[in-house]
């Protein structure tokens, strides 16, 4: 029994049963939450941890292809704010302060090993389109599904970044500007406008009619 | 707020206009009682809109990010114990904080990987233990080929198959194929001569797969679409919807930006004699003209002067420097030109 170590690891593989905690807390605000989790709460971390880890993991990974390291960079920003509680301060939109942290650990991070980046800058924010849920119009209507799907490659990855933040993440003009590191939200409203100028064409219903 | 303001507003709103306001994409996305009130009312007040909101409605939900890999639940469990374990220990040391942070959780890190491979070869001796070990290579690091422009190149990968990459192509594979696919990942040109095995061979491409078993090939992936040319054998083309094509020999698949799909047959020289340092031009226009000479040599041309839209230029040349060329179209095709390092005039005679 030399793998003493290796079997302590395996055996706490499930601490707590699985999501039980988001439902308890889903009925508070995030701000609450986060106070809570100021104050030295558990449960209030375990659901930070729950909800945010997955949507810092899929950020993480659009900023670099270096899944290791978004990892490495979740665990200590969670650890950093562990270590804070008590003096953190108030958050009002916690997804969007939790996705800017993370953004400037991993920038801190490639930078320090700049001689990957160029290899790093490709392919990342790309979109995917989901027709599978409810979308009768466009699901039964290939031609327009096509189209749609080739102009997505006429994006640039400002473009597709600013359009997943707005319509996946669900970020208001000025956070998507804040973690686009634009002045103003009018940047970024133009970012999207740019955008969808490029989609126009494939959309069903065309503008000017 | 401006409630009565936006009523207004909202209705002289177009498709995109829609598609870009946070106030509709907050209620598409997570509606609540406020907005959901407002649109509820609104919509019932603009019936004739109501097309324009489901399409953006639509619209805005299709958009995804495309699949990255997820971390395994015990990956995940272990990061949860992980973090939680780092600040009991900083109170145990308060001295060496920072780097100590730093070293245990890279240390837990490290142990837990080791644990995860012993386990996966453990696993992969005992119960696969009659397949040979290159399954496990499937995830093996991948590598890059990538061909500056004015260069071409060849290689041949594990198999035996040969790959002929175009100027400004990216190739992407694993130095070891898995023992049941052949997967490469390809941006812009390449012409395939594929060993015939039993295991597919598949050219990933942004806008489709092609899957074969031994053929020879040419596929090219650009800006605006794919095109894929057969010159002997099959292929099969999947696109991301599910549909699949199958060509045979001397038959050209082309999907273009406009999502248009065309199976034509073609000139084998002009699509893929450029393997062989053959550049030809078919009644090409200035436009193609100009950017095959770009790609092929590497150089950047300007073109001063307009050109007639009935401008073509044919011409077939074998290995000639760029100046030969140049000087071939010109006796031709009523230009001027002029080389000044890697940059090209060209102007009308």
């Amino acid at each position: 029994m030399n793998n003493k170590t290796q079997n302590s690891f395996l055996n706490q593989s499930r601490p707590f049963a699985l999501k039980e905690s988001v439902q308890i807390i889903d009925s508070k605000s995030e701000s609450e939450i986060w106070r809570e989790f100021d104050l030295g709460d558990e449960k209030a971390f375990n659901y930070l941890f729950r909800v945010y880890t997955p949507l810092l993991m899929r950020y993480g990974c659009q900023l670099t292809h270096d899944q290791g390291l978004v990892k490495d960079c979740i665990q200590n920003l969670f650890i950093r704010l562990r270590k804070m509680r008590g003096k953190l301060e108030k958050v009002a939109k916690v997804k969007s302060y939790l996705y800017k942290s993370l953004q400037r650990d991993i920038f801190k991070q490639i930078h320090k090993s700049s001689n990957e980046i160029s290899l790093e800058n490709e392919n990342l924010f790309l979109i995917e389109l989901s027709f599978e849920s409810r979308l009768i119009d466009y699901e039964t209507d290939s031609q327009h599904r096509e189209q749609l799907n080739v102009a997505l490659k006429f994006l640039t990855e400002r473009q597709r970044q600013a359009l997943l933040l707005l319509y996946v993440e669900g970020f208001s003009y000025k956070e998507v500007a804040e973690l686009m590191e634009l002045k103003d939200a009018k940047y970024a409203r133009k970012l999207v406008y740019r955008a969808l100028g490029i989609l126009r064409s494939s959309f069903k219903s065309k503008s000017g009619s | 707020m401006d409630l009565k303001k936006d009523y207004m507003k909202y209705e002289s709103y177009l498709l995109e206009d829609f598609l870009a306001d946070e106030f509709f994409i907050q209620w598409v996305k997570c509606p609540e009682d406020d907005n959901s009130h407002f649109w509820e009312k609104w919509l019932k007040e603009h019936p004739q809109k109501s097309s324009i909101i489901l399409e953006a409605s639509q619209l805005i939900r299709v958009f995804q990010y495309a699949p990255v890999p997820e971390i395994s639940d015990s990956a995940y469990t272990q990061l949860f114990i992980d973090i939680v374990r780092a600040d009991n220990q900083i109170e145990n040391d308060p001295e060496k904080k920072p780097k100590w942070k730093w070293l245990f959780s890279f240390r837990q890190v490290a142990i837990f990987v080791l644990v995860f491979v012993v386990g996966w070869i453990l696993y992969l001796e005992v119960i696969k233990k009659n397949q040979p070990l290159e399954s496990s290579q499937a995830s093996v690091e991948l590598v890059s080929k990538e061909v500056p422009k004015g260069m071409k190149t060849s290689l041949t990968l594990e198999d035996g198959s040969k790959v002929f990459l175009n100027s400004g192509a990216k190739l992407t594979f694993s130095p070891t194929f898995s023992d049941s696919v052949r997967n490469i990942y390809l941006e812009g040109e390449a012409f395939f001569d594929v060993n015939h095995e039993n295991r597919p061979f598949r050219v990933h491409t942004p806008e489709a797969v092609i899957e074969v078993l031994g053929t020879t090939f040419n596929v090219n992936s650009s800006q605006i679409g794919l095109s894929v040319a057969l010159l002997t054998g099959k292929v099969k083309v999947n696109d991301p919807f599910g549909n699949r094509m199958i060509l045979n020999p001397m038959e050209m698949l082309t999907i273009s930006n406009n999502g248009k799909y065309l199976k034509e047959d073609f000139d084998s020289l002009e699509i893929a004699g450029w393997k062989d340092k053959y550049l030809v031009f078919k009644k090409s226009n200035m436009i193609q003209v100009t950017s095959k000479l770009e790609s092929w040599y590497g150089v950047e041309i300007n073109v001063t002067g307009k050109f007639l839209d009935s401008w073509a230029y044919s011409g077939i040349y074998f290995n000639e420097s760029l100046e030969n060329v140049l000087e071939g179209i010109s006796q031709t095709s009523g230009i001027r030109y002029s080389i000044e390092g890697k940059v090209v005039h060209i102007f009308r005679k």
